[in-house]
C-alpha cells in the first residue's frame, strides 16, 4: 500500500477526499466510509497510533522485576517489561537483527529476552547485550552495539495505568489528557494505594474499525434506552414500568470533554434514592459518607481529602465521572449497579480497542479494584463486571453484535457515502459552581462529547493537534 | 496471585475424586442422558427448562487462558477474571434476559446453536449423592446470514447432584481453549 506519495499534504486521500470532506464541521456529519477504508486506516496507524499516548495496561500486571506483558500500540507489538530496578519499559517486539518477537507470550517473568531465531539477546529495558558466537561477531561492525536495542516508546504512569507512546519528544502525558486529568483523579487517584487490575484482561474480537467502539465511550448515552432495553425489562435500571429516562441510566447528567477525552458525570441522587440515604448535604464528606465512592469501602472514605481537592470531592459526591473515552482508543466505566434485592454492587472496567486492520478490533477489558479493597469486595466487583461488561455481559454483549453491522455497511457502495450524524448538539453550559475544566454540557446525554472526539480525530489526522 | 492459578490444567478444580464410574453401567448411561437431554434443551433454546435441571447452589465459571512460556511455572487457566462467574441468581438472570426479552440485540434474532458432548468421564465423590464429571464440548453456531459457523471448543469440569432421584447441575467450569476469543461475545451457555 502507497501512502504517503499520495498523500501531498498529509490530510488527503489517494482519490483526493480530504479529511474535512469526512468530518463535516458545517453540517456535523462524518461519512460512514471513515470506518472502512483502507487509506485512511494506514494513515491512522501513522497519525494516530505511531504518536498518540496509549493505554497499553496497569502496573499491578507486572508486579515483579522481571514480569512482562505482550501488547499492541495500533498495529506494533511491544512488550511492556518491569526492570530488575523496578521501572516499567515499553520496547517494540521486533528484534532488531531479523524482525522476529523477542517475547512470544502473553505474559511471563525473565531475566531478558531471547530471540527464538539467532539467540540475540535483551535486557528487560530493551538494551542489546549479545549475539551468539561472539567470537564471529555476528552483530557486524558497521552499528555500535547501543544502536541495536529494541526500539523505545516513551512511557509515562498515570494511576498505574501504563501510557507509551512512539512521540519522544511530544506533549507530556498531563499535557495529553488536559482538563480531564481532574475528573480521572476522582475515580483513580484518591486513596493511599490506589487501584490495581483484578486478573489479566478479558480479549476478544470484534468485526469493526476500532472508531466505532471508541466512539461510543465518547459519552453515547443515548443508546442506552434502546439498545441495552433489555436490561431496564428485568428490572435492573430501576422499575420496569417506569420509562423515565431520568431513573434508567444517568442520562440527565453532565458531559465533560477535553482533548478529545470525555466523561459523563452522573448525579449520584439517583443512587442516594436507591441507597435510601439523603441527598442535601453541603458537606461532600458526608454524603461520601454514606454511599462512598464506587469501589470505596466506609472505612477508606476518610483518605479522599488527602488526595482531592475539595472541588474534586463536590464532583465526586454531586456528580460522579462514571463511563467515558480516553482517546484515541480507551474507554473507562466505574458505576454502580443495582443488585439483585435493591443493594448496589460497584464495579469499575478499562477498555482498549486495538485496531487489527480496518475492519476489526481485539477489545481488551480489565477489571479493577481499590487496592485496599477487601478479596470479598474485589471478586464481587469482578462477578458484577463479568455479568454487565465484556465477553459474556449483558450490556456489552449488545453493543457487540451491533457495531459489525456498521462496519458492513460501511462497506457498501451507497451507504459509504452515507453519514452518521452528530446534529443534536445541547452547546456549552457549564452549571454555576462546576468545579472542573474543559468543555461541560448538561442536561439529557447529547452529541457533542461524541462530536469533539470527531473533532480531534480530525485535528490529529490534519497534524493539527 | 490467588493460588487457583497455579492450578494445572489436567487437575479438574472442582471435585475431590473418587472411583471411576465405569463406562456402560448404569449410573454412567445416567450421566450421559443428563448431557444428551442438557444440550437438546439448550440448543432448542429452551432455557428456563434448563434452569430447572440447575441446583439452587450453582457455581458456573469459565476460566481464562493467558498464554504462557512451556516452562513458565504459572498455569495459563486464570480464575481472578474469568468469561463467567455466575451463581444460579445470575445464570437464571441471563436466561430470562435470553428468553423473555425482544430486545435482547445480542441475541436477537438469535444464533442457531448445536452442541456436541463427548469424552464423558465420571467419577464418584465423597459425597454420596454427588458425582464429578468431565466432558468436552464442541459449540458450533451460525448468526443470521452468515454462511460461516463461529465455534468454541472446551473442557467442563462438572458436579452433577442427585436431587429427588434427579441428576442436576451443581457446578459448571468450562476451560475453554481460546485465549483471545475469536466471538464479538459469548453469551451462549457452554
Amino acid at each position: 500500500m502507497k501512502r504517503d506519495a499520495h498523500v501531498p499534504d498529509g490530510t488527503a486521500l489517494p482519490d483526493g477526499t480530504k479529511i474535512d470532506d469526512l468530518v463535516r464541521k458545517q453540517t456535523q456529519e462524518v461519512m460512514l466510509r471513515v470506518y472502512d477504508d483502507q487509506d485512511l486506516h494506514d494513515l491512522e496507524m501513522q497519525k494516530i497510533f505511531a504518536r498518540s499516548w496509549l493505554l497499553l495496561g496497569h502496573e499491578s500486571e507486572i508486579p515483579n522485576p522481571g514480569d512482562f506483558v505482550t501488547r499492541h500500540m495500533g498495529s506494533d507489538p511491544v512488550v511492556v517489561a518491569r526492570n530488575t530496578d523496578g521501572v516499567i519499559h515499553v520496547s517494540l517486539n521486533v528484534c532488531t537483527h531479523r524482525g522476529m518477537r523477542v517475547a512470544l507470550p502473553a505474559a511471563g517473568n525473565t531475566r531478558m529476552f531471547r530471540c527464538i531465531y539467532h539467540g540475540w539477546t535483551y535486557r528487560l529495558d530493551g538494551q542489546f547485550t549479545g549475539a551468539p558466537v561472539a567470537g564471529e561477531q555476528m552483530h557486524g561492525t558497521i552499528l555500535e552495539t547501543s544502536q541495536l536495542g529494541l526500539r523505545q516508546a516513551r512511557v509515562t504512569l498515570y494511576a498505574g495505568f501504563i501510557f507509551a507512546t512512539w512521540n519522544i519528544n511530544g506533549p507530556s502525558l498531563d499535557e495529553f489528557l488536559g482538563d480531564i486529568k481532574f475528573y480521572l483523579d476522582t475515580i483513580f487517584a484518591r486513596s493511599d494505594r490506589g487501584i490495581e487490575v483484578c486478573g489479566p484482561p478479558q480479549r476478544f474480537i470484534i468485526d469493526a474499525n476500532w472508531k466505532i467502539a471508541s466512539e461510543q465511550f465518547a459519552c453515547d448515552g443515548y443508546h442506552v434506552l434502546s439498545l441495552h432495553q433489555s436490561t431496564r425489562e428485568l428490572g435492573l435500571r430501576g422499575r420496569p414500568e417506569t420509562l423515565d429516562p431520568r431513573t434508567l441510566a444517568g442520562l440527565y447528567a453532565v458531559e465533560v470533554a477535553a482533548n478529545g477525552h470525555s466523561l459523563r458525570c452522573v448525579n449520584a441522587a439517583q443512587y442516594y434514592e436507591r441507597a435510601a440515604a439523603p441527598v442535601d448535604d453541603p458537606d461532600p464528606m458526608v454524603q461520601l459518607s454514606i454511599l462512598p465512592p464506587v469501589g470505596f469501602t466506609p472505612e477508606m472514605v476518610p483518605q479522599l481529602p488527602k488526595h482531592l481537592s475539595r472541588g474534586q470531592l463536590q464532583l465526586l459526591a454531586k456528580s460522579a465521572p462514571s463511563i467515558g473515552s480516553i482517546f484515541p482508543n480507551s474507554a473507562l466505566i466505574c458505576i454502580y449497579r443495582p443488585k439483585l434485592g435493591g443493594f448496589l454492587t460497584p464495579m469499575m472496567c478499562i477498555h482498549t480497542f486495538v485496531p487489527l486492520g480496518r475492519g476489526r478490533f481485539e477489545f481488551i477489558n480489565w477489571f479493577l479494584a481499590e487496592r485496599e479493597a477487601s478479596p470479598e469486595m474485589k471478586a464481587e466487583m469482578v462477578r458484577a463486571g463479568i455479568l454487565f461488561m465484556g465477553t459474556t455481559g449483558m450490556v456489552e454483549s449488545d453493543d457487540a453484535e451491533t457495531w459489525p453491522h456498521i462496519q458492513a455497511n460501511a462497506a457498501g457502495a451507497i451507504s459509504r457515502q452515507q453519514t452518521v450524524k452528530y446534529q443534536a448538539l445541547a452547546g456549552e453550559n457549564k452549571p454555576v459552581d462546576w468545579p472542573g475544566g474543559g468543555a461541560v454540557y448538561a442536561g439529557f446525554s447529547k452529541d457533542d462529547t461524541q462530536w469533539r472526539w470527531w473533532n480531534r480525530w480530525s485535528d490529529v489526522m490534519k497534524d493539527e493537534a | 496471585m490467588p493460588q487457583e492459578q497455579t492450578l494445572r490444567p489436567d487437575a479438574p478444580a472442582i471435585p475431590p475424586m473418587g472411583e471411576k464410574i465405569r463406562y456402560g453401567s448404569p449410573r454412567y448411561n445416567e450421566i450421559a442422558e443428563f448431557y444428551i437431554e442438557e444440550a437438546l434443551l439448550l440448543d432448542d433454546n429452551r432455557l428456563l427448562e434448563w434452569i430447572e435441571t440447575l441446583t439452587v447452589d450453582l457455581l458456573y465459571t469459565a476460566p481464562m487462558r493467558v498464554t504462557r512460556m512451556n516452562e513458565d511455572p504459572v498455569s495459563d487457566i486464570v480464575r481472578t477474571v474469568q468469561h463467567f462467574d455466575d451463581n444460579y441468581t445470575t445464570i437464571r438472570l441471563r436466561a430470562r434476559r435470553l428468553s423473555e426479552s425482544r430486545n435482547v440485540w445480542a441475541e436477537n434474532p438469535r444464533a442457531r446453536t448445536r452442541r456436541f458432548v463427548s469424552n464423558v468421564s465420571a467419577h464418584y465423590t465423597a459425597k454420596l449423592d454427588e458425582f464429578a464429571v468431565v466432558s468436552y464440548v464442541l459449540l458450533m453456531r451460525n448468526k443470521a446470514e452468515s454462511p460461516n459457523y463461529t465455534f468454541v471448543t472446551a473442557r467442563r469440569n462438572d458436579v452433577l447432584r442427585l436431587v429427588d432421584g434427579k441428576l442436576k447441575l451443581a457446578q459448571r467450569e468450562s476451560i475453554i481453549d481460546m485465549s483471545v476469543l475469536g466471538v464479538p461475545h459469548l453469551v451462549t451457555f457452554l
